[in-house]
């Protein structure tokens, strides 16, 4: 006889974590790692901050776990968390370097690159994406993340950067453009 | 439309349903503009792409957020030194208060503030100085 083993649910975990069960919450941030880590490695690059940004969304939630009433799934609140304190992180970046660039004023080019054969690690597919979404602004990164990326509708990414459907239809719209140009020769 | 209009609207109509007139502009387009096709071909191979954006593995973060969470709700350990620590400012403003006040006392007491009323010596007589000198 083959006992089927239920995996338990956000909230049913959710609800041993507030009475004290540390497990039920290594269990959550297992199940939503790579949502939150490719939302923030998305928004800040492939920087060794990120991940920090990452962990910290988890110790944020998990501060705030009581406030949680799970009137949202938990996975669109800690892609919330993760776009907030990312941009947080990019603001702080800013004013770090004050050398670089305003966030507001990235030049587009095309990302440029030799024959890819010639060093195909180098120039994988995935980097030069992850290059390209880089020069995009913040509120243009934020949609392409969250839409394209992890996949959520119109609706769904309009709700978590609390913008209306309109606007993110639009800055999806220019954004996807801006990366066609600067992708161009990787696509056929 | 303008051309660079055409492009807003084939990227808008990928996520959002166009009006029926939107749809007829676009669908007209198509057949004027036959590279509109290829863009539209190039723009879904770009969402493809996106999407299947994977992360390079960190065994270590579940363990390194379990540990920032506990050292959150770890008790700070109480040591003397650190007590010390916390203690000397206050200490340090206290003997600052005490110093001011005997220089004041000094200075209101017609003493100035010569090296001698410093030093104390200023009513110091022979006499003194030898009962100091000869004690043992």
């Amino acid at each position: 006889m083959t006992t089927i083993l239920r995996k338990p649910g956000d909230i049913e975990l959710i609800g041993k974590v507030k009475a004290g069960n540390q497990l039920a919450f290594r269990m959550l941030v297992e199940r939503y790692e790579q949502q939150v880590r490719r939302t923030v490695l998305g928004m800040l690059g492939q920087v060794p901050e990120a991940d920090e940004v990452a962990q910290d969304v988890f110790i944020r939630f998990y501060r705030s776990i009581e406030n949680f009433k799970g009137e949202a799934k938990l996975g669109t609140y800690l892609t919330r968390i993760a776009i907030n304190l990312s941009i947080n992180a990019l603001k702080k970046r800013q004013q770090k370097n004050k050398r670089w660039l305003s966030i507001f004023q990235r030049e587009e080019q095309v990302i440029q690159l030799p024959d890819p054969s010639a060093d195909p690690v180098r120039f994988e597919t995935s980097e030069l994406i992850n290059k390209a979404i880089q020069k995009l602004e913040p509120e243009f990164r934020a949609v392409v993340i969250l839409r394209l990326v992890e996949g959520y509708s119109v609706k769904e990414t309009a709700e978590m950067l609390q913008l209306p459907q309109g606007t993110v239809a639009s800055r999806l719209s220019r954004a996807q453009l801006r990366l066609k140009a600067m992708l161009q020769t990787i696509l056929k | 439309m303008e051309r660079n209009e055409l492009s807003a609207l084939l990227a808008y109509s990928l996520d959002n349903e166009l009006s029926a007139e939107q749809q007829q502009i676009l669908d007209k387009a198509f057949a004027k503009y036959p590279d509109l096709l290829k863009e539209r071909e190039e723009l879904l191979q770009l969402r493809q792409l996106l999407g299947r954006q994977r992360l390079s593995p960190n065994k270590q973060f579940v363990n390194t957020v379990l540990e920032g969470i506990a050292t959150e709700h770890r008790p700070t350990e109480k040591s003397l030194s650190g007590s010390l620590v916390q203690l000397f400012p206050k200490v340090a403003a206290a003997c600052v208060i005490v110093l001011l006040v005997s220089l004041l006392n000094l200075y209101l007491n017609g003493d100035g503030w010569s090296t001698e009323a410093l030093l104390g010596l200023s009513e110091l007589t022979p006499d003194d100085a030898y009962s100091i000198l000869t004690e043992e």
